[in-house]
């Protein structure tokens, strides 16, 4: 079945903060969107309300997969329904081997009488290492302890391809990454994008444009004050490049980002 | 001995001989199954009891005095039954378990002497071992030796043991210590003598409810470009009480040394308790020196992105608490063969607890 996250009227605060207001967005399997904005907007809020982070509260919408409330689900049980979220800062796990860890969270979501064995998963994410052209020695480093920003961002896109997400929301995956990494990072996301076909959205969050030189989105959002307030195609995403925020912003009749910030607060 | 055949079995390592000693015996075991290769015997002999002034060496520095006393104090008196073992430089690395378990009575001894050049992986694993154990180690000159100090799992008792190493010139040694059950008191300590000595030290406590473990560590720079690490990681459940005090001292003989030290507790309860004392004591300019301390829970967020792929919370606490204890584990593994027979085990065990 091809998936579908309806996200709708969503808002969320953070410490007593509103972050998100009224937040309207759907994502279906074989579609890219990309969300863009400014920083601080709430784009890393949206993520983390979708995925169930403890520290955010949602307090008003709704957000369904595939027609059932992913609002009621814990975090592990919106994994296992088929989301997965690329973090911006993904954590460090000291003495959890990579491989340890990717093993476990592939068996969580398979039948408990139907386990992975070790060389089918061993297999798998050699060839995954190796399509990342991450160090061959990945798997037994402990879990993203002393990774670089880039190793980290290469991590998460590891565990993307092996866990294979239904709806996979991707947050600056782009951050930290050099030219090289991006690349490489774009080539498997494209790849995914094709071999998954309708079994897989993807929700891209960044930043700059730059990512999406390398895959392409079918819907480009724009996050600003807690919604989305426009929405296009690549075009889009091409004049936010060239002019930045500002016209948009007029053109919306919205503050600065400065001034938004002091309503926040108060 | 039939208890150790078991254990030996149990742990996979019927086909290495092994050491046996206790208060009343002192025997070379051969290995129950037939070795893929002949293994040389080295020399294992008596020795002279020591007096009670080379005994009281093994007592810990000041610590025991200022904080909190420990519930058992290690004695560093009456009878001690001493042994030596010599390994001799060989071809290849010698892996060598060596069970002591002294019930009751008299206190157990052991002399290790490493040959120049010599390298050897020795495990102890203490049975249920009430007597008070004292090792004596030298590594000599460009030897290497990983000395891991394991408590049996399952062998419910009080471990006291006191260890003291001297390395050499361009020796290194590398320490393991794992107690999964319960409470115990060791002390450790390591004198760099030699130019370009080195000593990595792990320690993994899992510190159940109402038990107590206590870890003193000192390491002494006696030479110059010598390094050590010192890295304790205690877990503590429900009512158990951790105790890791580590002591780096770097006289001016230590030019250009490098002494590192870390004590981690994870708590598992409101209630458990636990301390670090690090000390650093340093009389040189010319040296790097570090400690790092944390006592605390589970970071939410690790917790949050274990789960955000998919594992349960019980499955994430559970895997962030083997991790916490790994690193000691991980390097037993590292160690030989018979190494990673023995960590297998540990972390079977260690499932079983948490
Ligand atoms: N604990 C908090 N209390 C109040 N505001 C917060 C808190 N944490 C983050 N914020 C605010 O939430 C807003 C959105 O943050 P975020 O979603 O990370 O933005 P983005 O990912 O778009 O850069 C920011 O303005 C930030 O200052
Ligand atoms: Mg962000």
């Amino acid at each position: 079945m091809k998936p579908e996250l309806i996200i709708e009227r969503l808002t969320c605060q953070i410490d007593g903060t509103v972050i998100l207001r009224d937040l309207d967005l759907t994502v279906r399997g074989g579609e890219v969107h990309a969300i863009m904005g400014p920083n601080g907007t709430g784009k890393s809020t949206l993520a983390a309300a979708l995925m169930g982070n403890p520290r955010y509260t949602v307090t008003a919408g709704s957000v369904t997969l595939d027609g059932a409330d992913l609002l009621v689900r814990t975090v592990d049980e919106r994994a296992r329904a088929g989301l997965f979220l690329a973090m911006q800062y993904p954590s460090e796990v000291s003495g959890v081997t990579n491989a340890d860890f990717l093993r476990t969270a592939i068996n969580a979501r398979r039948p408990e009488d139907q386990p992975l064995g070790l060389f089918p998963f061993r297999r798998r994410l050699k060839e995954a290492v190796a399509a990342l052209e991450m160090n061959e020695n990945l798997p037994d480093r402990y879990l993203n302890e002393g990774f670089s920003g880039g190793e980290r961002k290469r991590n998460e896109i590891l565990q993307m391809l092996l866990l294979e997400p239904r709806i996979a929301i991707l947050d600056e995956i782009d951050s930290g990454l050099d030219i090289d990494a991006l690349r490489v990072v774009g080539a498997n996301l494209t790849r995914m994008v094709a071999e998954r076909g309708e079994e897989m959205g993807l929700l891209l969050i960044t930043h700059y444009r730059r990512l999406l030189d390398h895959i392409r989105p079918d819907f480009v959002h724009v996050l600003m004050d807690g919604r989305i307030v426009r929405s296009g195609d690549m075009e889009l995403a091409d004049r936010l490049e060239r002019d930045g925020y500002d016209w948009l912003r007029e053109e919306l009749g919205l503050r600065h980002l400065s001034d938004s910030h002091c309503e926040a607060d108060t | 001995m039939i208890l150790i055949d078991e254990t030996r079995r149990t742990l996979g390592l019927a086909v290495w001989p092994a050491v046996a000693l206790s208060g009343k015996e002192r025997s070379w075991l051969e290995p129950l199954d037939p070795p893929a290769a002949p293994v040389s015997r080295p020399q294992l002999c008596g020795a002279a009891a020591p007096d009670p002034a080379e005994l009281s060496r093994f007592r810990a520095l000041e610590t025991e005095a200022k904080h909190r006393a420990p519930a058992r104090p290690l004695p560093c008196c009456g009878r001690v039954r001493a042994t030596r073992l010599r390994l001799a430089a060989e071809a290849g690395r010698r892996f060598l378990p060596v069970f002591i378990s002294g019930e009751r009575g008299d206190g157990t001894l052991l002399y290790l002497d490493v040959a120049p050049g010599a390298s050897a992986h020795v495990v102890l694993l203490t049975l249920a071992s009430e007597a008070p154990i004292y090792i004596d180690v030298t590594v000599g000159e460009n030897a290497h030796l990983q000395l891991d100090i394991i408590k049996c799992p399952g062998h419910d008792s009080w471990q006291l043991l006191s260890w003291r190493a001297t390395v050499e010139r361009f020796a290194s040694l590398v320490h393991n210590s794992v107690d999964l059950d319960s409470s115990a008191y060791q002390v450790g300590q390591v004198i760099l003598a030699g130019e370009g000595a080195e000593l990595t030290s792990r320690a993994a406590a899992l510190i159940q409810s109402f038990e107590e473990q206590r870890l003193d560590v000192t390491v002494t720079h006696g030479a110059a470009h010598s390094r050590s690490l010192v890295e304790n990681h205690g877990v503590v459940q429900e009512r158990g009480h951790g105790f890791f005090a580590v002591r780096g001292r770097m006289p001016q003989a230590a030019v250009a040394g490098d002494c590192r030290q870390e004590s981690r507790f994870l708590m598992l309860s409101p209630q458990a308790e636990a301390h670090s004392y690090p000390v650093l004591e340093i009389d040189q300019y010319d040296v790097a020196a570090g400690h790092a301390a944390s006592v605390g829970g589970i970071e939410p967020e690790t917790l949050y992105y274990l789960q955000s792929r998919g594992l349960g919370e019980q499955d994430a606490q559970r895997l962030v608490t083997t991790g916490f204890l790994s690193p000691a584990i991980h390097a037993i593994g590292a160690g030989s063969e018979g190494g990673a027979l023995i960590a297998d085990c540990l972390f079977a065990g260690l499932a079983e607890r948490i």
